[in-house]
């Protein structure tokens, strides 16, 4: 029977296989484009709402994780991504990339709640966070970067449906990955 | 060097099939399975420069393809829509044959660990010590979960076997 089930996997494949029409490479791009597009324009209406209630509860220096142990990497970007281990499966998305201040990051339809913004960070220097809601902004708080960071974490209390608009200003260029995850 | 890291072209011709029966023999869903892998190539396309330098790309896109189905795409909304949209045009195809309908049946009975092993050696051609590494257990637990799976699989499918040729 264990060849005979080799034989069936190698059946349902071909069969498979022969059934799966891709959508394209040339798909996977246009849908890049336009979520990449539709992050641009997010950006800007973050910028110009008003009423966005929210309420930043500032003053507190950020809390540091505990480490994740994991596969090491060589990509300051990665490395940051892999502080966010422990909320990898939290729902919400990861943003991450290289902060060349400054940097902006939308984050659209925050329900009302309370979160926390994990934020690790790689490199020599440290990054300046602003978060902004319409005409309402938190002031800059610094988070530390390292070479295998724990995230910072930075309580954000939202009171209406809104956008947040966060400002990454960083030293050295540092590689960064942030998420908002829901604490209640 | 640039003309060792694979373009994202490459890979999605050479893999997206393969990951889409992985994907389908793991949860029994041939379109989700399609919907899944396709959102995760556009995330390694969204990141195209740090995944390719990766040892190996395609690991990166099963594991965000399979998280993203086990968390039911709830981050993948619009993707998932837009790509509903795209398949008005796929013509019909006949069923499946009975015996993939066995045999995912079958892969279904199997506890996720198990199951998730079966797929990983059989349709994605990884070695033992690979699915151990990949599942973060001992080779001899992965041994272990194959063995159980292929006596699990052979006593639910003979039995239809059987009676085929019975019938005949």
């Amino acid at each position: 029977m264990p060849d005979q089930i080799e034989e069936l996997f190698a059946r349902l494949r071909t069969e498979t296989i022969g059934q799966v029409r891709p959508p394209g490479a040339a798909a996977a791009r246009r849908t890049v484009r336009r979520r990449r597009a539709a992050a641009t324009a997010a950006v800007a209406t973050a910028v110009g709402v008003v009423a966005g209630a929210v309420l930043l509860s500032g003053g507190r220096a950020p809390e540091q994780t505990a480490p994740v142990a994991g596969p090491s990497t060589e990509d300051p970007v990665a490395r940051a991504e892999q502080s966010l281990a422990n909320v990898a499966d939290a729902p919400g998305e990861i943003h991450s990339g290289v902060v060349t201040s400054p940097t902006y990051v939308s984050l659209t339809a925050i329900e009302a709640g309370n979160y926390l913004l994990y934020l690790g960070c790689v490199g020599p220097g440290s990054i300046g966070i602003e978060i902004r809601s319409g005409r309402q902004s938190r002031p800059s708080e610094n988070v530390s970067c390292g070479e295998n960071p724990d995230a910072a974490r930075l309580p954000v209390a939202v009171t209406g449906r809104t956008s947040l608009l966060l400002v990454l200003n960083g030293t050295d260029n540092p590689a960064y990955a942030l998420k908002l995850v829901r604490s209640s | 060097m640039p003309q060792d890291i694979p373009t994202f072209d490459e890979i999605y011709a050479a893999h997206y099939a393969d990951l889409v029966v992985q994907l389908y023999a793991y949860f029994g869903d041939r379109h989700e399975a399609q919907d899944v892998v396709q959102e995760a190539f556009c995330r390694a396309l969204a990141r195209w420069g740090t995944v390719s330098r990766y040892d190996d790309p395609v690991s990166w896109v099963r594991r965000v393809a399979w998280n993203l189905a086990i968390s039911k795409w709830r981050r993948t909304k619009t993707a998932l829509l837009f790509l509903r949209k795209q398949r008005r045009d796929e013509p019909q195809l006949a069923g499946p044959s009975a015996e993939r309908v066995a045999l995912i049946a079958a892969l279904a009975q199997l506890p996720a660990t198990q199951r998730r092993a079966m797929v990983l050696r059989y349709l994605a051609d990884l070695t033992v010590p690979e699915i151990a590494e990949r599942e973060g257990v001992a080779e001899g637990t992965v041994k272990s979960w194959l063995h159980r799976s292929r006596a699990v699989l052979a006593a639910q499918l003979q039995p239809s076997e059987a009676e085929e040729g019975r019938r005949a």
